[in-house]
């Protein structure tokens, strides 16, 4: 019989003995009970029996390998099970190792394995033989496509066309790579997506605390407010969910703005279902709740807003007191009441009291969220942002625990190899001078800016991205890429066919998550962590004791990685170093010779990331080996509030100090470890850099804001030409009803189906089964007067032309409002392309009259995957991004996505998924917007282009801000 | 024996270094492994009480909640899985350390119900069902957890005796409904089937592998119902005989409780016999 007492007291002093040295005696509760991950030391061995076998009981080994799910850009954690009989990968499950996802995954994570096994991929590069578009294709190889696009760049290099040069990304999901070999080039032609997705929500973050992203710290709030659906789709949707949903365990109240019952809002305690475009006046009625009453964080408003500023410039007559600007703040917010929210949104005033009493109730654990949404969708959507963060800096839940962080301090980019230098140049087919608080390149508007000015893209890459499908006004991106006096090549870096891609020059596959190599670190929670992408299949028969030097030996077919590929083109571009370029591409280990990406990423994991090589170390694996086996790596955990850091006296040489505190010092910067991108605060006249702010004496660390504190009062709004935009403050969209005309009601365009992603996921049998329509979401109300059934055609017109599409009546969409999921209406010209989830459809057109007409939707077909004759839907969607306008919003360059449309019974010969467009229309639409900017041109205060200190991605060098002499004396 | 019985609780928690310290501590027969914690805790022996009390058989439900009553009966905020067992352990822990007035101070009202409180605890949330689920640990756990459910049974044991327990059987147990046969409902009976307050044992998937061994028939790889659905489809006559001759067999539990067990486990016995003999 054991002797309890015995052991009792055995326990009690071995607690005491541990907690006097300062240790921890009990664990804290991991909290994974149930979630059943094979142990990590077995996974070079992993034993299941297999499912297909049954009812024999058949043993399987795999070998696990790690990587990242590429289905959207939160990079959650993958095991791949690799069958260690036939080396082939049979499934995909979630890697317990990841600290953000935790080993969790959504329905996207094991869908991968559909994409790799997708019969309808590209195996080998292809390479156009008819006409742009006709869809005659044959095969050809890497070395004369590198050898065709090489020669090319390298003549746009040497005759000075470095702005005939782009790349066009969609999905980068990386942390810079391909941008840096874009840098080596010298040229100026990196293009993202972010503003037809996330550049207004950026804006507003940017301008407030000069880095563009959230990172709410979910798990430890107690209120949390989302203006998306994080709970289902969103950055990022999957690490973040599973963390508002701990807080809501805990009891944490969730707040929702969506005009659609969307799943998220199912969860909400509070659906606040305003009018579109209307929340930063609901959010603003709330601020003014929380000042009216005093119910603010008034030590850190005191502290870290930099009213001092505000007060010196806009409000010189008054005393400089903060008693005085606190007055001054109650009466700018004085008429946004909850009426007049009320009024705006159509909510009810006593809910938004309500939602605003539970704010105030948060205290510094207030969790916030907008990124693409509200902000997406509307003109001064990048408002919406700017308002939200409003709430969290009254309550001083920034950088608290259950606040919001920056993210550039919860996520880690590590410095690599090598580090090119700034461009010298500046594209305004990226970055025209109307736009210059731009978030990101205003790359929806390409076709537009190409066909004003006459210009020409010698060399188009698109990677991961179908701008003819995903953006706004396709058919202008047809004429482009159509047009050979615009594109002279265009190569599209693909793994799967895309509407796009039918107008190629080239088709170079590239591989999926599994078949790739990148580095991320996203911001999930209060943490810093790396997580490394791999070709799956290479790691295992390394892991094996193989040597590959070429991704492609490990992929199927001749699929290639982006990576491999661009360090053997920038070799071709310049194969003796006569450029300067080559040297990016080199071996530092061995000169002269190619980086391989081996070297690359041992390099990165042995030198850049904190405590890595040590935990490698204690294991017996170099850093490298470490990340191929478990994927991931946490740096640090609750990393805290930066922003209140002391500088140290070794930082503090020379001090000079501005009239509001921003400090300015003449030590050396210390060398960054992380090269996560912030806003980058100017130097003072004398050339000293912005060190810190100080702050009741003390000189801290502060905000990447060219003051150092959060920027209540946008000084760079108020000098570039938005004086009346410099505070958070509230713009009546371009669906606000004072701007719709008779029978016009605003349609929602940006929600995502959960299951599906963009243009991705097409080629997912699992995804496409769930998912595969796109229906008008349309009021009871509105249906009634329009004598309108679910399942009945409508036509949908908007400022260019119309689709057709089925109704579904529902009761989940505000009254008076339509709404239609981009996800769908995938199509294809010919019989290449994929075949899963897109229609086959004829393209007419005459002049500037567009056409798209389904002639059949998915079916069954025979292949190497038996499931594709078992096919039973034919209905893949419609595509109504044709029909949009291009809506450059004047501020942050974002496209507002939300269409005024007039919605009626289909008319006679109208059939599904019909499109219809006229250009020319498209173009006034075009120019109707861009007359709504104030260019750099007329409001520079100082000669450039572009604030340099705001985030731009592929910064060029500062002689390329300045403006162009013509123009310059345009403005004189 | 707080202390100790924080230690225990740590064990039922996936081990991490404490825990490792900690079985040596207790002198267990080895460290505890990733592999074993999921080989029995995420496999087969869920550790919460609502998996054995509630009529579901699932997690949560009302023996959840029943348990988070009674957190907030004690005034306090119930945590996000009241009734793990980690989390049940600490829990009397920490009451049993929170003594009214301190180890030396009077015995008062106070005093009195804080007995009653512990006392209930202990009846009603862990002596309801934990001995049973021991005995199971005892059959399929591995050296090291079958030792430390061994000495988890011995602190329950040395509790229940200092303690003035009830001597009716706990509410719950006496309202769950005992197994009905399956008349129209399949899918109804086979959840019974797997729910331990009402079939009177637990079934776990080393059983359900012996009897697909026993029977001659291949077992399905998924979880319990999958499996269990899959063995019936094949030979029903021969899985319900399995099954009857598992039930017939309760393990040796003392009181009224275990008395209550016994007595379904054995009316689960005679029904499956009876299914069986009709199926043949």
């Amino acid at each position: 019989m054991t002797d309890l007492n015995e052991l009792e007291r055995r326990v009690s002093a071995a607690r005491r003995d541990v907690e006097a040295r300062g240790e921890t005696f009990y664990p804290g509760p991991s909290r994974v009970h149930l979630a059943s991950f094979p142990p990590k030391e077995r996974w070079d061995d992993w034993v299941e029996l297999d499912s297909r076998a049954w009812p024999e009981r058949k043993e399987r080994r795999y070998m696990l390998v790690p990587t990242t799910c590429f289905n959207c850009e939160s990079a959650c954690g993958l095991l791949a099970y690799v069958d260690l009989d036939s080396m082939q990968v049979r499934k995909f499950e979630g890697n317990p190792e990841h600290p953000g996802s935790r080993g969790r995954n959504c329905a996207k994570g094991p869908a991968t394995h559909n994409q790799i096994t997708d019969p309808d991929r590209i195996l080998y590069p292809l390479k156009r033989v008819g006409e742009r578009g006709e869809g005659k294709w044959e095969r050809c190889s890497w070395d004369e496509a590198l050898d065709d696009l090489a020669a090319r760049i390298r003549a746009c290099l040497q005759e000075g066309r470095h702005n005939e040069v782009m790349y066009h990304v969609g999905r980068p999901g990386e942390d810079g790579f391909t941008e840096r070999v874009i840098a080596s080039w010298g040229v100026d032609g990196y293009n993202s997506h972010t503003n037809v997705c996330s550049a207004a929500a950026r804006a507003g973050y940017a301008f407030w605390m000069g880095i563009d992203r959230p990172s709410p710290d979910y798990a430890n709030a107690d209120v949390i407010l989302l203006i998306s659906a994080h709970l289902e789709s969103g950055h990022y949707f999957n690490p973040h969910a599973q963390r508002i949903t701990e807080a809501r365990q805990r009891g944490a109240r969730l707040i929702v703005f969506d005009t659609r019952l969307s799943n998220t809002v199912t969860h909400a305690d509070y659906w606040l279902a305003s009018y579109p475009g209307s929340e930063a006046a609901v959010l603003l009625a709330i601020a003014n709740y929380l000042i009216q009453n005093d119910l603010y964080d008034r030590e850190f408003v005191r502290r870290w807003f930099n009213w001092p500023e505000y007060m010196a410039k806009e409000c010189p007559e008054a005393d400089p007191t903060f008693t005085a600007f606190e007055d001054i703040l109650k009466s700018l917010y004085a008429d946004y009441t909850f009426e007049f929210a009320a009024q705006e949104s159509g909510l009810d005033a006593d809910v938004i009291a309500e939602v605003a009493r539970v704010v105030s109730a948060a205290g510094t654990r207030l969790s916030t969220h907008s990124w693409r949404s509200a902000a997406a969708g509307n003109e001064g959507g990048w408002q919406v942002a700017r308002c939200l963060f409003f709430l969290n800096a009254l309550m001083g839940a920034v950088a608290t625990p259950g606040g919001v962080y920056p993210n550039a301090w919860n996520k880690f980019v590590p410095r690599p190899i090598h580090m090119p230098s700034h461009p010298r140049k500046w594209n305004e087919l990226n970055w025209p001078l109307q736009y210059p608080l731009a978030m990101y390149e205003l790359s929806f508007l390409l076709p537009h800016i190409m066909r004003e000015r006459q210009a020409r893209l010698d060399v188009y890459f698109t990677r991961v991205y179908n701008p003819v499908w995903t953006n706004p006004d396709g058919f202008a991106w047809i004429e482009m890429l159509t047009d050979p006096d615009r594109v002279g090549l265009y190569a599209a870096l693909t793994p799967t066919w895309n509407e796009t891609a039918y107008f190629a020059d080239y088709v170079l596959p590239m591989g999926h998550g599994p078949e790739r190599h990148d580095i991320h670190s996203y911001e999930t929670h209060d943490a810093q962590w790396i997580a490394f992408r791999q070709p799956v299949l290479r790691a295992a028969r390394q892991r094996l004791g193989e040597t590959i030097s070429d991704t492609r030996e490990s992929n199927p077919g001749e699929v290639w990685e982006e990576n491999e590929f661009w360090i053997e083109l920038t070799w071709r571009i310049d194969p003796d170093g006569e450029l300067g370029i080559r040297g990016f591409a080199e071996s530092k280990a061995n000169p002269g010779t190619k980086l391989t990406v081996d070297e690359y990423y041992g390099y990165i994991f042995e030198n850049s990331v904190p405590g890595l090589p040590e935990a490698a170390a204690a294991e017996g694996r170099t850093p490298l080996e470490y990340m191929r086996q478990y994927g991931a790596f946490e740096i640090e955990r609750e990393v805290g509030a930066l922003y209140a850091e002391p500088i140290g006296q070794d930082q503090l040489d020379d001090l000079a100090e501005d009239l509001f505190g921003r400090v300015y010092s003449r030590s050396p910067a210390p060398a960054p470890v992380n090269i996560v991108p912030t806003g980058a605060p100017e130097p003072d006249a004398e050339g000293r850099r912005a060190v810190g702010v100080r702050v009741d004496g003390e000189v801290l660390r502060g905000f990447p804001t060219p003051g150092g504190r959060l920027e209540f009062y946008s000084p760079t709004l108020a000098q570039w030409g938005w004086p009346e935009a410099a505070l958070p403050t509230y713009i009546k969209s371009h669906v606000h009803p004072e701007r719709m005309e008779a029978g016009q009601v605003p349609l929602i365009s940006t929600f995502r189906l959960p299951v599906q992603i963009h243009t991705r996921s097409a080629n997912s049998k699992w995804l496409d089964e769930i998912a595969h329509t796109n229906p008008l979401w349309l009021h009871p109300s509105q249906a009634h007067e329009l004598g309108i059934a679910t399942g009945d055609l409508v036509r949908v017109e908007t400022q260019t032309g119309h689709f057709v599409v089925k109704a579904w009546v529902t009761e989940g969409i505000l009254p008076g409002v339509v709404a239609c999921s981009h996800h769908m209406g995938r199509w294809k010209l010919h019989d290449t392309g994929q075949r899963q989830l897109t229609a086959t459809a004829d393209l007419s057109n005459d002049g500037s009259s567009w056409g798209l007409r389904r002639l059949r939707g998915a079916q069954p077909f025979e292949s190497s995957d038996p499931d594709t004759s078992r096919i039973w839907w034919t209905d893949v969607g419609v595509h109504q991004n044709l029909t949009f306008g291009v809506h450059p919003d004047p501020v942050s360059g974002m496209h507002c996505w939300h269409q005024a449309v007039r919605v009626s019974k289909a008319h006679d010969g109208d059939t599904y998924g019909d499109i219809a467009v006229d250009t020319d229309r498209s173009r006034e639409v075009y120019r109707e917007w861009v007359d709504r900017a104030r260019g750099a041109n007329q409001h520079s205060p100082d000669g450039t282009r572009r604030p340099y200190w705001l985030i731009r991605p592929l910064k060029p060098n500062r002689e390329a801000y300045r403006l162009p002499e013509p123009v310059l004396r345009d403005a004189d | 024996m707080s202390e100790l019985l924080r230690c225990l609780g740590v064990l039922a928690e996936p081990p991490g270094t404490e825990a490792k310290r900690i079985a040596a501590l207790l002198e267990l027969p080895g460290t505890p492994l990733g592999w074993e914690y999921n080989a029995i805790f995420l496999e087969q022996l869920y550790p919460y009480a609502s998996v054995y009390l509630d009529v579901s058989g699932m997690m949560g439900g009302e023996a959840r909640d029943r348990i988070a009553g009674f957190w907030r009966a004690l005034g306090e905020t119930p945590p996000p899985e009241p009734d793990h067992l980690g989390t049940l352990l600490g829990a009397y822990a920490n009451l049993a350390d929170a003594i009214p007035g301190g180890a030396d101070a009077p015995v008062g009202r106070a005093r009195a119900a804080w007995e009653r409180a512990r006392a209930a605890f202990l009846w009603e949330h862990m002596l309801s069902w934990l001995p049973l689920w021991l005995a199971k640990l005892e059959q399929i756990g591995t050296p090291t957890y079958a030792a430390w459910g061994r000495m988890l049974g011995a602190w329950i044991k040395s509790e229940a005796v200092m303690l003035e327990l009830p001597e009716e059987l706990p509410t719950h147990l006496q309202a769950a409904p005992a197994l009905a046969a399956p008349e129209d409902d399949a899918e109804a009976f086979i959840s019974g089937l797997l729910s331990p307050v009402r079939a009177g044992f637990i079934l776990t998937t080393t059983d359900l592998a012996n009897l697909a061994d026993a029977a001659g028939v291949a077992l399905r790889a998924g979880e319990r119902r999958y499996a269990l659905k899959a063995l019936l489809a094949q030979d029903a006559a021969a899985t319900l005989t399995g099954l009857a001759e598992l039930a017939a067999a309760p393990p040796a539990l003392e009181g009224v409780i275990g008395a209550h067990w016994r007595q379904r486990s054995r009316r689960t016995s005679r029904l499956l016999s009876r299914l069986a003999a009709a199926a043949l």
